[in-house]
């Protein structure tokens, strides 16, 4: 029988060093992990997140990996954990951490080619992380292309960090909005559908891979672009949303056929998730 | 940071969930304690017309006073909790959904019903029919404990999250033998909310509904459940009536 | 490994020998329910029941169990250990099959330690079994035990046969030597003969070999529809059965202590709020989509997952079902569907 040492269930601290408004509805935190070694995780890994005392839950980690121990999260405000942060959160509370859990997005597979993200509204947040660590060592990946969807100007979080990558260059941004204008931005927008920019963006599918966080239904219509455009399914790769309890593969509710969404995903490449019932 | 105000207020009703307040003896001074009780319609004679953070509203609506009072305390309120099966889905008192109304009326009290009209007597109602209800607490009456949890919990600034799972679970995990299947009970357990521990079946008593419909329920009008066991699901519809006929008519289970 | 027979009563002495070592926990019939209770002697246990209400998992996955407690600001606790020894005495082979299904899955990737600790913790006495209607273990290979037990105890009318099935379960029958001897000859025939009548009484069974194949072509029958439309998704088969082990993890404070208890509770995939995400998307929405996804996780994706069904054909699903619904025959209007 295994043998048992740690508990899986048991958080380690992590302190808030700083919160920061991102839209009227997401909130940027900033945390150093404390105790138990160096912290180190894969960009699209998840952590649990314990608020003390009012419950737990599951967020993407949207920094890039680190070396001192400090992680961010994206958080909208959703549900009963995620509004009492946003309501009560200070600089210096102690909150819980498990993790990081889960695959990631495979990295080391994106040297050397060209990366292409297609966020839909909030997946912007675990895309950051690995865009962040890309953009640490630019010359490591050919084009970065970015289309990034949004329902209103408001909505469009990070909007600093994706002008000043647009204006350098490192960044190629397409932006799509349900409704609403962009003033005087430096990146093509236009309204509709993200997915409309899939065959105008100039990628070699060849040799790029495409990397996809967003609702289910804008990964079908996505994928049937990408395919158009010439891309395989074992360079495309998506994550996936599910309800969390543990992030261990034991509470059973992300269990999608015999996977488990937090121990073999969250990020799929398509050749597998399109193997899943109900994943897309 | 300072006591949050709170009030309980009983609109027609038996007061049953007001007088579960007040038998939380052990608690009742660490709650006057921490919150500060400005209203509360069956402890506390007087007026207070201030704003609160939380109201806890028990009983139906059943004629206009009912109705300002319920509208009044909306306003003041930050969270309106509906108090018990009454409050949430219309308790006993809205089982004359299953009559006519006004028969009904003349049954009970005679020719003479225009003092009646005078008090603007309605179709009793939950309060959700209304007023926006900000968090349900189910009950005939209220469970004690959940009471204690929702107290703690708005202590710390949010709303309890209770998980309301079909009482059969409760029931199961008490390791009873299934009434339906056993004895051929009509109990209401696979339709109601867990939270009471399966307290009737435990005794042997099959569950009446008191705790009112899961949200599923509104739903679905077809499983059939209860038709192998030569029970129809009418029965079981019937009997759920009792305590929450307004959710089975607006679901349009009425009369299958 | 050892086998020794002996009358019955030995099993006094076994009882005394165990008590020594744990609190000893065995089927107790009250009223109609036979449960696993304390056992103060061996004749508190009913040694003929068919089936408890619920599985032993409730020993080691206990319903509504405290992850942890919240004390102050930042502070957390796990509980106290338990450092008591149990005995479960009387498990049929299905349960023991049920208990070794949730030990390998509970120690896939994450080890979940809280429920393999209490695991450790159990000496564990099978008992041997007639089949009622409702059982079909043996369809699922599960009649009969090979390992998950200290002791198996097969009782043979006038003599019991006890078997060693770990280094504990060894030195403990070598204590009963004064009472037990080698089986003889006749003990052998009675074994056989047990194994066969048991064999014969069962009236319920399913041919599983293809099920895994034959639900990749059912994914669209119309046999879930009609599930969907009976299932009241009370939960009672997730519940009793001894192989789930979904739960669902709430904090709940208390007003007295000011503390918040992380408990995790016994859930379903039948449940509505199973499969929904903040946000309000849920991705099994519909009665038929959830009763399909708990068969098919149990003859289908724990197969794929586990190289086995998630199914020991215990019959409790069938014996607590308030719509009537039974396993069996839904998979054999599928199969049938497919052969024809």
């Amino acid at each position: 029988m295994t043998r048992i040492s740690d508990n899986p269930y048991v958080p380690r601290k992590a302190v808030l060093l700083s919160r920061k408004e991102l839209s009227p509805t997401c909130t940027l935190y900033r945390f150093r992990g404390e105790g138990r070694g160096p912290f180190s995780f894969t960009p699209g890994q998840f952590l649990l997140l314990t608020v003390p005392g009012v419950g737990e839950a599951p967020f993407s980690i949207s920094s890039a990996p680190s070396e001192d121990g400090t992680f961010e999260f994206c958080i909208k405000r959703v549900g009963r954990v995620t509004d009492h942060l946003h309501r009560s959160a200070r600089e210096g509370d102690v909150f819980g951490i498990r993790g990081p859990y889960g695959r990631g997005f495979p990295v080391e597979e994106m040297k050397g080619k060209d990366v292409l993200f297609i966020a839909g509204g909030i997946g912007y947040a675990p895309l950051r992380s690995v865009l962040l660590h890309l953009l640490k060592e630019r010359e490591s990946v050919g084009q970065i292309s970015f289309l990034y969807g949004v329902n209103t100007p408001v909505e469009l979080i990070f909007r600093d960090e994706v002008r000043e990558q647009a204006e350098a260059g490192t960044v190629h941004y397409w932006i799509s909005l349900m409704e609403g204008d962009l003033d005087d931005f430096p990146a093509p927008w236009s309204r509709g559908l993200v997915t409309d920019f899939i065959p105008r963006v100039p990628a070699d599918p060849e040799n790029a891979i495409a990397l996809l966080v967003g609702p289910p239904v804008m990964y079908r219509t996505a994928v049937e672009k990408l395919f158009e455009k010439g891309f395989r399914e074992e360079n495309i790769f998506l994550s996936l949303e599910r309800r969390m309890e543990c992030g261990i593969g034991k509470c059973g509710h992300c269990a999608i056929g015999y996977r488990y969404t937090c121990v073999h995903g969250p990020v799929f490449p398509y050749f597998e998730a399109i193997t899943l019932t109900e994943a897309i | 940071m300072s006591k949050p105000k709170v009030g309980f207020f009983g609109l027609t009703s038996c007061a049953g969930d007001q007088l579960m307040v007040l038998n939380c003896e052990d608690e009742l001074l660490k709650i006057a304690g921490e919150f500060e009780i400005c209203e509360f319609t069956m402890a506390i004679s007087g007026h207070y017309d201030g704003n609160l953070d939380v109201a806890f509203v028990e009983g139906i609506v059943a004629h206009e006073k009912d109705l300002k009072t319920l509208e009044d305390v909306r306003k003041r309120s930050k969270i309106l909790v509906a108090f018990g099966t009454c409050a949430a889905y219309g308790g006993l008192p809205s089982m004359e959904g299953k009559f006519d109304f006004n028969a009904s009326l003349k049954k009970v009290y005679g020719e003479e019903t225009d003092f009646l009209k005078k008090l603007g007597t309605r179709r009793a109602s939950p309060i959700d029919r209304f007023v926006k209800v900000d968090f349900v607490l189910p009950g005939c009456p209220v469970e004690r404990d959940e009471f204690l949890i929702t107290l703690a919990s708005l202590r710390k600034g949010t709303l309890p999250e209770f998980f309301r799972r079909p009482l059969c679970c409760e029931c199961k995990e008490k390791e009873n033998v299934c009434l339906i299947t056993e004895e051929g009970e009509v109990c209401c357990g696979p339709l109601t909310n867990s939270g009471c521990g399966a307290r009737c079946p435990s005794l042997g008593s099959p569950c009446a509904g008191c705790r009112g419909p899961l949200e599923e329920i509104h739903f679905d009008a077809k499983a059939k459940v209860y038709e192998t066991m030569g029970m129809p699901l009418e029965k079981v519809v019937e009997k759920m009536k009792n305590f929450s006929a307004p959710a089975w008519v607006v679901s349009g289970m009425e009369g299958k | 490994m050892l086998v020794r027979s002996a009358p019955p009563e030995i099993l006094e002495t076994l009882f005394s020998r165990l008590s020594g070592t744990g609190k000893v926990y065995g089927p107790v019939r009250q009223g109609k329910a036979v449960r696993f209770l304390p056992l103060s002697s061996i004749s508190d246990a009913e040694l003929s029941y068919q089936r408890t209400v619920l599985p032993p998992k409730k020993f080691f996955l206990p319903p509504g169990e405290t992850l942890l407690t919240f004390a102050g600001r930042g502070e957390w606790r796990v509980p106290d250990e338990e450092d008591e020894r149990i005995v479960l005495f009387g498990l049929h082979p299905c349960d023991l099959h049920g208990i070794e299904i949730l030990t390998v899955f509970m120690s896939d990737a994450v080890p979940d330690s809280p429920f393999l600790r209490r695991r450790e913790k159990a000496f564990i006495v099978g008992l041997s079994c007639l089949p009622d209607d409702k059982c079909f273990c043996r369809s699922m290979g599960c009649q009969t035990s090979e390992k998950g037990f200290d002791i198996f105890i097969t009782l043979l009318g006038d003599r019991v046969l006890l078997r060693a099935g770990s280094p504990e379960g060894y030195r403990l029958l070598r204590m009963l030597d004064g009472e037990a001897r080698e089986p003889s000859r006749e003990d052998r025939e009675r074994l056989l003969n047990f194994h066969r009548l048991r064999n014969e009484s069962f009236t319920l069974s399913l041919d599983i070999t293809d099920l895994p194949e034959v639900l990749d072509l059912e994914e669209e029958s119309q046999v879930w529809e009609e599930l969907g439309n009976r299932c009241f998704t009370c939960g009672n088969c997730s519940i009793v059965c001894p192989t789930c082990s979904c739960f669902n993890v709430v904090d709940i404070p208390s007003f007295a202590s000011g503390e918040t208890k992380r408990v995790r509770t016994w859930d379903s995939c039948l449940f509505r709020s199973y499969a929904l995400v903040a946000g309000g998307h849920n991705f099994r929405e519909k009665r038929a989509q959830r009763v399909k996804n708990r068969y098919y996780h149990k003859q289908k994706g724990f197969v794929e997952g586990f190289g086995k069904p998630s199914c020991v054909g215990c019959g409790r699903c069938i014996s607590s079902c308030p719509a009537g619904i039974d396993v069996v025959s839904v998979f054999k209007r599928l199969t049938e569907a497919y052969a024809k």
